[in-house]
């Protein structure tokens, strides 16, 4: 039996725009013809609880362009790029505006019912009580360097005995390039010989911290958990429903991972492809300061 | 020659905290008269954390005791933070900087505005702490921990303890979302779309 939804009323009239300005730092990289990726992020962040603000400017005086803009403006929010040079100066322009701060961010929204923003992370919301507020947002971009060592890995893809063979090994080493992390292994998978020993996780004493942890065909022991705790994002392929790594996983696919793999690797492509500087963005112009 | 390590409010000591901790004994070892003081503010478990930095080998600690501040909340814990130290007197700060903690990953940077200083950040994984023997234990018990209280009805001080953000942690577990699809492509979609709501891809 189908159920029909009728919109009711109160959704038929508009809510109130949103009209406080949030400021925007520009990326270093944009000029007059193009925004950079991550700035049209930031823009459609800061759609969702203000009108956006674009300030643009040269990054080694930015604190001071920023708390200048923000004192005729009094923004609701500041939104930055993480990075370590706008650290820097998210750090100073939350200093001198006693602003709130808050760091990491993958989403915002506005709570019309609190009528505060509230950021999103990993593994917590924050409310900003106060009027203004810096808001760090995670970069999304991952520059292309080279392969980075298990132990300092902000992305570890790993595979255990459900990967079956080292070819299969060499397909989630793809997964990690394309991801900017680099592979792993269970004790298992090393022993028998599919990935090399430094790849190895649950070695004694070992555990790694990474933001996100894809394993492909680990079943999941206790001590391969605690190696991984952790992990703030974990992510788990396997063919088994009752696999004990799916229970603790914050998105587990049940399914074939040598079919899974390649299709999420062509998904990855896609994706990248898509959002290249060079395609036609359709973002309108904002407000300039 | 005194050294001021800030710890973050906790009951356990954190990792970057206690890399912190080695990295000013380091410094300590190779001098003469220097003196390592913790310095954290929050609620009374803090001591636990500071007594577990004294076995490390700190000489001191000072503890602001005080419910009202948040552990994730930066922008005051800085404060704090810098006030004390300012009126403690330093030739060296050092934090450690954690990524873990929501918020707090910017607080070298966000105390280093305030004193107008560098602040040496020390990151989780670079200096391995030793771990303490029971004698140093024990004689961290002796270790003078100074507890302050920060002025409730200090001009203007009504604004300053206004929490500035509210910290929800979510839990992981309850979460988890299980996809099983025979159509491995719509199962990648899924995946991608998931990383990319968490900027992961």
């Amino acid at each position: 039996m189908c159920r029909v939804c009728r919109p009711r009323a109160a959704d038929m009239c508009p809510p109130m725009p949103l009209v406080d300005p949030v400021l925007v730092l520009a990326d270093e990289a944009d000029d007059d013809v193009a925004l950079a990726p991550a700035t049209c992020e930031l823009l459609t962040l800061a759609r969702r609880v203000g009108t956006p603000v674009l300030v643009h400017c040269d990054h080694c005086r930015g604190a001071e362009e920023v708390i200048g803009i923000a004192r005729d403006h009094l923004p609701r929010a500041i939104l930055i790029t993480s990075s370590a040079m706008n650290d820097r100066i998210s750090a100073q322009v939350a200093v001198r505006l006693e602003s709130a701060i808050v760091t990491d961010v993958t989403d915002i929204y506005f709570d019309r019912g609190l009528d505060r923003i509230v950021a999103i992370s990993d593994r917590s919301s924050t409310e900003i009580h106060t009027h203004t507020a810096v808001i760090t947002v995670r970069s999304r971009i991952h520059e292309p360097k080279r392969e980075p060592l298990l132990p300092e890995a902000d992305v570890v893809v790993a595979g255990g005995r459900g990967v079956g063979s080292a070819e299969g090994f060499s397909l989630l080493a793809q997964v990690a390039r394309a991801l900017g992390g680099c592979l792993g292994a269970t004790r298992t998978a090393g022993e028998l010989g599919w990935a090399p020993r430094h790849a190895c996780i649950n070695l004694p004493g070992a555990q790694i911290r990474p933001r996100l942890y894809l394993a492909g065909g680990v079943s999941g022991s206790v001590r391969h958990s605690a190696a991984i705790r952790g992990a703030r994002t974990v992510v788990a392929i396997d063919s088994d429903p009752n696999a004990p790594i799916l229970r603790e996983a914050d998105f587990g696919i049940v399914g074939d991972l040598h079919r899974i793999l390649p299709a999420l690797l062509d998904e990855l492509a896609a994706r990248a492809a898509a959002s290249t500087p060079g395609s036609t963005s359709t973002t309108p112009e904002p407000a300039e300061a | 020659m005194r050294i001021i390590v800030l710890v973050k409010p906790g009951a356990e000591l954190g990792d970057s905290d206690a890399c912190a901790v080695e990295h000013a004994l380091n410094i300590a070892r190779r001098r003469m008269d220097v003196q390592v003081t913790l310095l954290t503010a929050g609620s009374a478990d803090c001591v636990r954390s500071l007594r577990s930095a004294l076995a490390l080998g700190a000489d001191d600690a000072v503890h602001v005791a005080d419910d009202r501040i948040s552990p994730y909340d930066a922008l005051t814990l800085s404060r704090v933070y810098a006030d004390v130290a300012t009126d403690l007197g330093f030739d060296l700060v050092v934090c450690g900087r954690s990524a873990d903690t929501p918020n707090l990953s910017l607080l070298p940077e966000l105390v280093a505005a305030r004193l107008a200083t560098p602040v040496t950040a020390v990151s989780a994984r670079s200096v391995p702490p030793r771990h303490p023997s029971f004698p140093a234990i024990a004689e961290a018990r002796q270790k003078l921990i100074s507890t302050r209280i920060l002025p409730s009805n200090a001009a203007g001080a009504g604004a300053a303890f206004e929490p500035a953000i509210t910290v929800r942690i979510r839990s992981s577990c309850p979460n988890t979302i299980i996809y099983s699809d025979p159509d491995p492509h719509a199962a990648a979609v899924r995946l991608v779309d998931f990383l990319a709501e968490r900027r992961l891809a």
